[in-house]
């Protein structure tokens, strides 16, 4: 399931660490406050429960979307970090 | 994911829900934990932290350390992870009904219908071969029901071992390997062995998440520190590694120092992980536990 992450933080300290832990959790970033990932099932809580530890002030929505629907998405101009579809996952990462 | 670590010098730690992966020399990944499925780890040299541990136990991500030789060395899993006490009720118990002999029985026949069917398969690939090889599996195939009709271990045994014979001589001569030999040296043997450690291991993994007990076997002899049950249970599998190693021709460059080299173990490692068999395994292990409980027959998988 595709997850778009949008938050609306005045301090800027919380603001940096609400994207690193999007950016950890394998969310990429299309606009300054908006970022798009992929979760499993159940996952999305256990984030939401990880932010609330550093985000004490502000707004942050993780709002579910079919896989599917982003094709559908209309735009006007190009996304200034990346694409608004986010990268399927590598199945195997040798080191 | 799948993380195949085969490099010394790999450093694996743990930072905001992603496992960081460093290299010696520099050069830096993170990759979410949740995206991660299992870490292999096949040499020495590779730290790994402790947060990270205890993080993908959390995750139930499975963390697993191959020897040099594809022994699987040791698996690091979450306490919980084999919580079902009745299916192992019901291992031992089917001991003592002669269930369990049933099982190993048609893993056994399972294992010689699929070795003839890797030859007729080894057939089409090497033409010029095709009737040695289609010889060979019609004999294979022919031993296959005489070891449902067995009434001991030992029987088993024999019949197993001489469709082996059959099979290997077959596959020697036509293909130029060396014979079967788990103590050889040479390429083949080695790569061999190493599929069949990776497979023991998929195995080992998917009787223990279905609760059961790795040691208690009823074809192989119970010894001390033996997985019997593991080694009945991989036996139907075996021609799928044997397929797999023969494809990937194994030479002499795979080998440094008389063990397989690192980038040979992670290649094979890829490639059992392409063939996707592990879903496969789970079902069968779980056909087993039906089995044993009798509640359904075992249906021995087919290649």
């Amino acid at each position: 399931m595709i997850w778009l992450a949008v938050y609306d933080i005045q301090d800027d300290g919380e603001r940096a660490k609400a994207a690193a832990i999007l950016q950890a959790w394998g969310f990429v970033r299309v606009q300054r406050s908006f970022f798009v990932g992929r979760l499993p099932r159940g996952r999305a809580q256990d984030l939401l429960h990880v932010l609330s530890r550093h985000v004490k002030t502000g707004h942050v929505a993780l709002i579910p979307v079919p896989d599917d629907s982003l094709d559908k998405a209309l735009e006007l101009g190009a996304p200034p970090y990346a694409p608004l579809k986010p990268p399927r996952y590598v199945q195997t990462l040798v080191v | 994911m799948e993380v195949v670590v085969k490099d010394w010098g790999v450093s694996l730690g743990y930072r905001r829900g992603a496992l960081v992966v460093r290299k010696r020399g520099g050069g830096e990944q993170s990759v979410p934990l949740h995206q991660v499925d299992r870490v292999w780890i096949l040499t020495g040299g590779v730290s790994i932290s402790s947060r990270l541990v205890r993080a993908l136990a959390r995750h139930f991500v499975d963390v697993v350390f191959f020897d040099g030789r594809g022994e699987p060395a040791a698996r690091l899993f979450p306490p919980e992870a084999n919580g079902t006490v009745s299916h192992r009720r019901a291992q031992y118990e089917a001991y003592l009904t002669g269930r369990g002999f049933e099982l190993a029985k048609l893993a056994v026949y399972g294992k010689v219908v699929n070795q003839a069917a890797a030859l007729r398969r080894l057939g089409a690939w090497r033409r010029e071969s095709y009737r040695l090889l289609a010889d060979a599996a019609s004999k294979v195939a022919g031993l296959a029901p005489r070891v449902l009709a067995c009434g001991d271990p030992q029987c088993v045994l024999g019949l197993e071992g001489s469709a082996a014979s059959i099979y290997w001589g077959a596959v020697s001569e036509a293909f130029g390997v060396p014979s079967r030999d788990p103590q050889g040296g040479d390429p083949f043997n080695l790569a061999l062995n190493y599929g069949y450690g990776i497979l023991r291991y998929a195995v080992w993994r998917q009787v223990v998440i279905h609760g059961l007990d790795p040691y208690a076997g009823y074809l192989h002899a119970d010894r001390s520190g033996r997985p019997s049950l593991v080694l009945d249970l991989m036996e139907e599998f075996r021609p799928h590694v044997d397929l797999m190693v023969l494809k990937m021709r194994p030479g002499l460059d795979w080998l440094d120092g008389g063990v397989l080299k690192r980038e040979a173990r992670a290649a094979l490692v890829e490639r059992w992980l392409s063939l996707r068999l592990e879903p496969v395994i789970a079902r069968q292990v779980a056909q087993a536990v039906a089995h044993l409980e009798g509640r359904s027959s075992y249906q021995p998988h087919r290649l």
